[in-house]
């Protein structure tokens, strides 16, 4: 699904062309962009590297774009319902997200999906923490959480707390006319 | 034992909970509970919204005080949600520990996945409820399907959208290949001019005799370029692997490039196999488009045909059309996905080339196979069942007329044998060439450049008491149709005799029984025996 949705960002944004040139210039074909299928990281940096050149982005800025696409995408598409499913509030969804994984996992054997949780949540924001397996993705967590604040109605920022420990920590402020806040770590 | 639960940890407990007095009316309820029965409200009765769907032993509401530690099911009037769960009752209220049930025990009229209709979210359901895994994995297939539809679906777009594209290219290559041939008639037509004459040098001789060679090549790539337009979706027909090669060896060599040799070696004659012709030449073309990509620089490419015994190959007898390159070969990491669809280890290449091979071979109940040798060169071979075995040039009708016909040079002028032909052809060389040709052969000839002077010339013959015997006419003309213009003179002048020329094949509708066909471009010797063959006209008789 991953390798579907950048295929689907590059297309949106440079053409059904260019995507084509990428793809070839990739060596790879349809059988790469089967949605529900555990790929080899080494083909999703490369997708990912590949579009990020192409995008005139560095890959920590395409990730972080990703990851806002990536919630538009899988919204809009045949898991939108489980989308709806996962929660009604960002609050409730990111606290939901492991239940939905472990779907995935369950249907995608050797799937490593991430953790999330809401450590605080307040009305001015929420203190969310993530962890992978995987290293090097905080970027697409920052977008997605982007993504999320977009989908819910919701505006603000999301900071990446510094910090090498895991889980790795995300506050999620909400800016609403005429206040201010944040959580507090 | 009597214990408290503050609202909101009851809440998250049980998020479909309500609340009741022994009036049954309603105290409280969680969450879930207005997120699908969103008419419900404190103060209500519960009759008014639910009906109980099992029985707990007595009817109404009332009895459930007395029925503590049972279940009891729900069902919303309004919006068909089911709830089940444990009564609670201590004390005036009782508590209804309800749970969203997936699937209606009693009536499974409700589709246990159709969120988007329901509403509803992870968070209506009590922690730990298995039903949410059930609900995630069961809506993760149907996204899977609903994502496999659409795969399907977009494939058939692409597959409608190249189908389209394939369809414009192969009309455009036939168009060129057309108007090809015409210049290639002319080129040829007044080569066997200039060697009739015979008053030419053996220099200028062997010069002609290049020219007409070469046209004679270029020939061969329309034939097979209009092979590959016209017959796109060409059914399996018996056929002669051979001849087929034999027939478009200038196409193959064309594409095999200037740099590469491109040799035969066909051992297989007469032996018939049942295939489409066109996927015959495109599963030979993209060997050897893999066989040139292959080599660097200068090589040699050899398609050769034998006919495998029943032990040799698979199953019965088999034909093994194989093509081999001195081209860099390939290792074995690649060796092992060659056929592998969309697999490719060119910059430019979109790896369906041998896949196609091989769907080809075995379609036609045969196989594909590869070897390969680094820094040595590749051979693919592809095997396909004999059906017949015919004897040696029978199969040679998929041929037209051989090129050694179109060197003869014309032989000495006949004596005039009278007949009038009316010509109409709109390349005035090809018209001049093709006069001088007739004329040299005893026939009278009324030239016209298109359908309506060639109209103008019978009116003027039909005056002068002279009608034309023969009407020879290109089909394609600047202002009608070589056919419509046959059965005009053809009414005019009944037992007239009609050759049809052209680059393209027409319909056999269009074609009347006694009329002939001339395929373009004109070999002078097919022309003039077509013509001579032609029988006299009825009113001669």
């Amino acid at each position: 699904m991953i390798h579907a949705a950048m295929r689907q960002m590059v297309v949106e944004r440079l053409g059904e062309d260019q995507w084509l040139k990428l793809e070839r210039e990739m060596q790879l074909g349809p059988p790469d962009f089967i949605s529900l299928t555990v790929y080899d990281d080494a083909v999703t940096l490369r997708i990912l590297d590949v579009s990020a050149r192409a995008l005139g982005l560095s890959i920590e800025e395409a990730l972080r774009a990703f990851g806002r696409f990536w919630v538009r995408f899988a919204d809009s598409g045949p898991f939108s319902s489980m989308m709806d499913f996962t929660g009604k509030s960002m609050a409730d969804f990111v606290r939901n997200l492991d239940l939905m994984h472990r779907a995935v996992s369950a249907t995608l054997p050797g799937a490593r999906m991430p953790n999330f949780s809401v450590a605080d949540e307040r009305a001015e924001g929420l203190r969310i923490h993530y962890s992978s397996p995987r290293e090097g993705l905080e970027p697409f967590v920052g977008g997605l959480l982007e993504g999320l604040m977009e989908r819910f109605g919701l505006t603000g920022e999301v900071h990446h707390l510094p910090g090498t420990t895991r889980p790795a920590k995300f506050d999620v402020l909400f800016v609403e006319e005429g206040s201010s806040g944040g959580v507090h770590s | 034992m009597a214990f408290t639960l503050e609202p909101e940890a009851l809440a998250r407990l049980f998020p479909a909970h309500i609340l009741i007095d022994h009036d049954g009316r309603i105290l409280r309820f969680g969450p879930a509970v207005g997120h699908n029965i969103p008419a419900m409200q404190v103060g209500d009765l519960l009759t008014d919204h639910c009906g109980i769907v099992n029985s707990v032993g007595e009817p109404g509401f009332l009895a459930l005080a007395r029925h503590s530690g049972r279940i009891v099911q729900l069902r919303a009037r309004e919006t068909g949600v089911v709830l089940t769960g444990a009564i609670v009752a201590g004390g005036p209220r009782i508590l209804l520990a309800m749970h969203l049930s997936p699937v209606s025990l009693a009536l499974a009229d409700e589709s246990p996945t159709d969120m988007a209709a329901t509403r509803r979210q992870i968070t209506d359901y009590s922690p730990g409820d298995p039903s949410v895994d059930v609900l995630l994995l069961v809506s993760m297939q149907k996204a899977m399907l609903e994502e496999a539809r659409t795969m399907a679906m977009s494939l058939a777009r692409e597959r409608q959208r190249s189908d389209g594209l394939l369809d414009r290219v192969s009309r455009v290559a036939g168009y060129l290949a057309h108007d090809f041939n015409n210049m290639l008639s002319i080129i040829r037509l007044n080569a066997q001019r200039l060697l009739g004459y015979g008053a030419l040098g053996a220099a200028e001789t062997r010069l002609v005799q290049m020219i007409a060679e070469t046209a004679e090549r270029g020939s061969g790539i329309t034939r097979s370029l209009m092979t590959l337009s016209r017959e796109r979706n060409d059914s399996p027909t018996r056929l002669s692997p051979d001849a087929v090669i034999e027939l478009h060896v200038p196409y193959f060599a064309t594409c095999a490039g200037g740099e590469v040799t491109l040799k035969t070696d066909l051992q297989a004659t007469g032996a018939m196999v049942l295939a489409p012709n066109a996927a015959l030449v495109n599963c030979l073309i993209n060997l050897v488009l893999n066989a040139r990509d292959a080599m660097v620089g200068k090589g040699e490419i050899v398609i050769a045909t034998r006919v495998l015994s029943a032990g040799e190959g698979i199953g019965p007898e088999q034909l093994q059309i194989s093509v081999t390159d001195t081209g860099k070969g390939m290792d074995q990491a690649v060796l092992t996905r060659v056929f592998e669809p969309f697999f490719s280890t060119k910059a430019q290449g979109n790896g369906i080339g041998l896949p196609s091979v091989r769907d080809f071979a075995r379609t036609l109940g045969g196989e594909a196979r590869l070897e390969s040798h680094e820094n040595v060169g590749t051979r693919v071979e592809v095997t396909i069942p004999v059906v017949a075995q015919e004897m040696p040039g029978t199969a040679a009708s998929l041929c037209p007329a051989s090129s050694s016909q179109a060197d003869a040079p014309l032989p000495a002028p006949r004596l005039k044998c009278g007949r009038h032909v009316l010509l109409v052809e709109d390349e005035p060389y090809a018209l001049e060439a093709v006069t001088e040709m007739l004329e040299w052969e005893g026939f009278h000839v009324i030239p016209a450049c298109d359908d309506a002077s060639a109209r103008a010339a019978l009116a003027v013959q039909l005056a002068a008491g002279h009608p034309p015997d023969i009407l020879l006419t290109d089909i394609l003309l600047p202002d009608g149709n070589g056919t419509d213009l046959a059965a005009f003179v053809e009414s005019q002048v009944p037992g007239v005799g009609v050759a049809l020329m052209s680059g393209f094949v027409p319909q056999t509708s269009q074609i009347r029984d006694k009329w002939q066909f001339i395929p373009k471009p004109l070999n002078p010797e097919h022309l003039l025996s077509a013509v001579r063959a032609l029988p006299p006209r009825m009113a001669e008789v």
